[in-house]
Order: C-alpha cells, then sequence, then structure tokens
C-alpha cells in the first residue's frame, strides 16, 4: 500500500506501523524506516532489503542487553549495551576477503587495523560493542579462530561509548553474549535501531544506533551490490540534515536529559560489496563512506572515534593460500569504473545513518538519563516542506515483503 | 624491460618504452625522516599505480624535471591520463645541481624516447644489484638518497610498501613489473596473481641481503 505525502502526514509515528508498504524489518514498534515514509536518499536503487545483507553471504546477529532502571550502580546498572557481529561471510575464517578502512578521527578502537593496512585482509566477524567490551569481545572471537601451524589472525572489534544510558564500567558484555550475537546472525531484515552494539548510543542528540542500507549498482556494473551498517552515536543536534534539510535546526527540543551530559561521540561504518576490488581500492571505497557521514552533518568532531571498515566478497583467499603458497589469485573491477561504488557507498552511509534514527526508540538509562528519538511526524512535516519527501512505493525496490 | 639513463643532470629508470599503450604498474613508496622532494606521488597514494619513468636529479631542478615530464606525457597523450605517463613521478636528490646545457629538455626526451640508448648508472654512488629468486627476479637500484626496488613477483601495493621499508635510505619506491594494469571494456574485471605471505618473505630476506 502506497501512501501520498498527504496521508502520511496525517498519520503520527504510532500508527505508522500499522500503515507499512511491507514488511521492512523485524518490526519496533512505532517505528519505520526512512525509505518507507516517502524519504528518498540519493539516485541509486536499494537491494530487496535495503540492508548490508542484500550483498550475498553477509549476515548480521545482535544481542541486546537492556536490564534495571534508576540510579548507576557500577557492576549492576542499569544495563543499556549490547554487541553487533557482521560475518562477511559464514567461512570467513578460514577464507579471508580483501579488506581496506579509513578513519576521519580517530579518538576511538578499532581492532585489527593494523593488519588491515599491512596485509589487506580480513579474518574475522567485524564484531560492534561499547567502548568499555573491546577486550572481551576480542577475546571471544580469537576463540573462534583457527589454531593450527597457521599464523594467527587479528580480529576486528569496534566500538563507540554508551556512558550517557549504560552501566558500561560495569562491563555487562560477556563471551555468551558475544557468542550469541555471532551464533545468531542471519542474512535478509537486519533488526535496527536500539539493538546489539547500537543499544545505548547516541545520534545528533536523538536516539541512535545500528541502521543499515544497501544501493544496487547502475550499469556498468549491474549485478554488484554494495550495503553498508552503521553504529550511529556521533553528531550535533544543530547540524543534522536528512537528505540536505536542516532537521536539527528545525527540532530544538528533544534533547538529551540532562543534555550537557551527552557529549559528542562516534560511529563506526561497515561497507560490504560483491564487486571484487582489491584492498587499496577498498581504501578508497572506505573513504567515501565519509561523504555519506558528512551530508547527515558531520565533520568529525575532536572526540570522535570515526571509523569506515570496507570488504569485498568476490575474492576468497584461503588462508593456507594466504600464508604459505608460492601465489593465489586475485580479480579486480578496471580503476576506472569504480565510480559508482563510491555513489553508492556514500548514499548508502548517509541513509544507514538516517534509518538508525528512524528505527530507534525513546530510551532511559542510568540515573534516570532520558534520550528521545527523532520523532518522526514532526520530522516528515519539515522534510515534506522543503520538497522532499515523497510516496513511498514497493517499485521502488524499498523492502521485502 | 627496464633502462636506466644518465645525463649530467639527472637520472632516469624507464620501466617501460616511453610510448607504450596505457598501461599502469602497481607501485609503493615510503618516506623517511625528513624527506619531502617528490613530485607527482598524489595519484600514487590514490591509485597506487605509475605509468611515468621515475626521473631523479638535483632538488633544484625538480622543477626542471617535472616539466620534461609533462612533455612526455603531452606528448604520448594531449590530454595526458594516469595510464599514459600522467602525472611524472621526480624524486628530487640531495645534490648539487649542474649547469645544465642548452635544449637539455630536448636532450632528456630525446633520451628517453631513444629505443637504442642503454646506459649504466656512472655517477658517483648510485648502483644496481639483481638478484635470481627461482624464476623470478628482484632488482636494487641506488641513486642518490633514493632506492628503488624493481621486480617481476606478482605484489599488491601493500605488499610493495612492505619492500619499501627494507631500504634505510631516506626514500623508497618499490614497483613491480609483473601484470601492469590495462584498461578494459566497461564492467569488466581483471585477475591479478598476488604472491602468498611465504614467498613475499623470501622477496623481503632477499632485499634485506642486499644492504640498508
Amino acid at each position: 500500500m502506497a501512501l501520498n505525502r498527504r496521508e502520511l502526514l496525517q498519520i503520527g509515528p504510532l500508527a505508522i506501523a500499522g500503515l507499512a508498504t511491507g514488511n521492512p524489518a523485524p518490526s519496533v514498534a512505532g517505528r519505520q524506516r526512512a525509505r518507507q515514509l516517502g524519504v528518498r536518499i540519493g539516485r541509486l536503487q536499494p537491494g530487496a532489503w535495503n540492508a548490508i545483507t542484500d550483498v550475498p553471504g553477509v549476515t548480521v546477529g545482535h544481542a541486546t542487553l537492556s536490564e534495571g532502571s534508576g540510579d548507576l550502580v557500577v557492576g549492576r546498572g542499569p544495563v543499556r549495551t549490547g554487541v553487533t557481529a557482521v560475518w562477511p561471510h559464514a567461512g570467513i575464517v578460514n577464507e579471508y576477503l580483501p579488506c581496506g578502512f579509513d578513519m576521519p578521527n580517530a579518538n576511538g578502537e578499532v581492532t585489527g587495523l593494523v593488519q588491515t593496512a599491512r596485509l589487506g585482509i580480513l579474518g574475522s566477524p567485524i564484531c560492534l560493542t561499547n567502548t568499555s567490551s573491546v577486550g572481551m569481545v576480542y577475546d571471544t572471537l580469537l576463540e573462534r579462530l583457527p589454531s593450527d601451524d597457521l599464523p594467527a589472525i587479528e580480529p576486528v572489534v569496534g566500538e563507540t561509548w554508551d556512558a550517557f544510558l549504560n552501566d558500561i564500567e560495569g562491563r555487562h558484555v560477556r563471551r555468551e553474549h558475544v557468542l550469541a550475537a555471532l551464533d545468531g546472525a542471519t542474512g535478509g531484515a537486519v533488526v535496527e535501531g536500539c539493538v546489539g552494539g547500537g543499544t545505548g548510543m547516541i545520534c545528533y542528540g536523538f536516539k541512535g544506533g545500528i541502521g543499515t542500507a544497501s544501493r544496487h549498482l547502475p550499469p556498468p556494473l549491474d549485478g554488484y551490490t554494495l550495503g553498508v551498517l552503521v553504529q550511529a552515536n556521533h553528531g550535533a543536534r544543530e547540524l543534522l540534515r536528512i537528505d540536505g534539510v536542516p532537521v536539527g535546526e528545525a527540532i530544538g527540543d528533544l534533547r538529551p536529559e540532562p543534555d550537557e551530559a551527552a557529549a559528542l561521540n562516534s560511529i563506526l561504518v561497515v561497507i560490504a560489496t560483491d564487486a571484487p576490488l582489491l584492498d587499496y581500492q577498498l581504501d578508497r571505497l572506505a573513504r567515501r563512506a565519509v561523504h555519506g557521514l558528512a551530508k547527515t552533518g558531520s565533520i568529525s568532531g575532536n572526540s570522535s572515534g570515526d571509523f569506515t571498515l570496507a570488504f569485498s566478497t568476490a575474492n576468497r583467499i584461503p588462508r593456507r593460500m594466504f600464508w604459505r603458497d608460492a601465489a593465489y589469485h586475485l580479480a579486480s573491477l578496471e580503476q576506472f569504473d569504480i565510480g559508482p561504488l563510491f555513489e553508492a557507498a556514500a548514499e548508502a552511509t548517509e541513509e544507514a545513518i538516517v534509518n538508525a534514527l528512524f528505527m530507534a526508540t525513546d530510551m532511559e538509562g542510568r540515573d534516570g538519563h532520558l534520550v528521545h528519538a527523532l520523532p518522526l511526524e514532526r520530522t516528515l512535516k519539515i522534510l515534506d516542506r522543503h520538497r522532499r519527501l515523497f510516496p513511498a512505493t514497493k517499485a521502488e525496490g524499498d523492502v521485502r515483503a | 624491460m627496464l633502462r636506466l639513463i644518465t645525463l649530467p643532470f639527472c637520472r632516469v629508470v624507464m620501466l617501460a618504452p616511453w610510448n607504450e599503450p596505457p598501461r599502469r604498474r602497481f607501485v609503493a613508496y615510503r618516506c623517511r625522516n625528513a624527506f619531502r622532494r617528490l613530485l607527482g606521488h598524489a595519484v600514487i597514494d590514490e591509485f597506487a599505480t605509475l605509468s611515468s619513468p621515475v626521473l631523479l636529479g638535483p632538488a633544484a631542478l625538480a622543477g626542471k624535471l617535472y616539466d620534461a615530464g609533462l612533455s612526455l606525457a603531452h606528448r604520448r597523450d594531449p590530454e595526458m591520463a594516469v595510464d599514459l605517463g600522467w602525472p611524472p613521478l621526480v624524486v628530487g636528490l640531495d645534490e648539487p645541481a649542474p649547469a645544465l646545457p642548452t635544449r637539455w629538455q630536448d636532450l632528456l626526451l630525446e633520451a628517453l624516447a631513444s629505443p637504442v640508448l642503454e646506459s649504466e648508472l656512472t655517477a658517483g654512488g648510485d648502483r644496481r644489484e639483481r638478484r635470481t629468486l627461482g624464476l623470478n627476479w628482484l632488482e636494487r637500484v641506488d641513486v642518490g638518497d633514493a632506492t628503488l626496488w624493481i621486480t617481476d613477483v606478482g605484489l599488491l601495493p601493500k605488499q610493495l610498501g612492505r619492500l619499501c621499508e627494507v631500504s634505510a635510505r631516506p626514500f623508497s619506491l618499490a614497483v613491480t613489473l609483473s601484470q601492469p594494469v590495462a584498461r578494459l571494456p566497461a564492467g569488466r574485471s581483471a585477475t591479478f596473481t598476488v604472491a602468498g605471505e611465504e614467498r613475499l618473505q623470501r622477496l623481503l630476506a632477499a632485499a634485506g641481503e642486499m644492504g640498508p
């Protein structure tokens, strides 16, 4: 069922779920994804799920920890955190992939980047969590890596800071949570918003978290797909733009409470594609995600830990071949063809961040700290005033019913 | 095809005939300490490939050598392109600049375009050493305070960057002549052969044996 612009504006957020144009993802009460509500970012078409899982073989799992309320008692809660696991493909620990990265402001942590910089490979799932859980998640990932006569690979774990809502010092993420995220990973629709590593995150002063989006490549690269998943915990309210519209300026209220304690933080961006790219080309692709990030209003502030990681599933390198054999073979697109991939990376990153905002819900955390979700009804009205709201249809490749 | 040309005011490492079809080679470079006399590196930073000769000369002549490289690139293609010799890669050496002969640029371009000229390095301190590695080879060329590593082993740019680290000189560059990157029909991919880690380690060890 497609809604016109007027109809979209007549419904409140809580009613929106019942008027969905399709089944976008495991539902979040009262929330819908941006494209389903008529926000159309960029000009390329999304994949079937408009998610990183549109890249064949990529799966995503979350372990979400949300318990308790009231005053912070370190070690007891309240807990608002978790782990998100991205499997580039099910056999990543035995078949490496070319990988690249960028870090527009690196006041943060992503493990394994020296390996990416020097060897250009990814050999583990990618896990996203909170700052104080990096060691635990890294340690657990090591368990899943082969242990034999071949050199060990570095697990990839990224973090953002969720201490405004979460008892971060309590280190509530444990081995079983990491394993649950890893073992629960699936293809298809990806749960977004306050889930997994994104559970306690804040984005442009609204509730943030996990978001995802994808793009099919236009000719001559049609047949290839690029997907993005973000853990969005960044940005100043006044700078927020959605599809170029200064939404943050227009919504001055609904600040985190207490506002002064909600500092600017960070974002993690994971890019997957099945286009055949080599490691240095993936470094270039990772840099383009920053353009999508900037279009939402980020300036990668001094306190930000902003990291973008990109991998290609087209070339699988058996680990024994990588470490031992004389040579192996990798396919690569012609350098002059990869412009559309840059556009896709920027668009999908921008939309993934917007989806994180659209799908996140109000959250109260430690010490009664409160973070409001982006008010969808007001946002749609603002977008409509700027003529950036379009009827949503399945034909746009929005979601798979 | 690897030619080393020595002229009174510069040395040139030719990785291919000056007028070869559009083609690039994977490359990496490394600067140590305060070395900064490098022109034409931005395209390497972005594309990790090189299609220009490597021009090495006194730092004071770097602009002039770059200008000569542009003349060569224009001669190959009026529009110039990253696979047709643009931008020129110029390494400014820490050595005094001689007086330039008249028609110096013509002399340089004639040397680059000559199909027959083969010249060993003759400037004081320059050296060239070659090692055989099974069916492959690795060559080290030291010119002034720069080291160039040239090999026919299939390496990706990050691997070439690790080869650069073997040299302790202020500037080092590594390039593979194996499997040049050619233009392809739109949407097509090429396949590259890449050395496994053990093979790369043997190459790095051989490079290490050739001195710091």
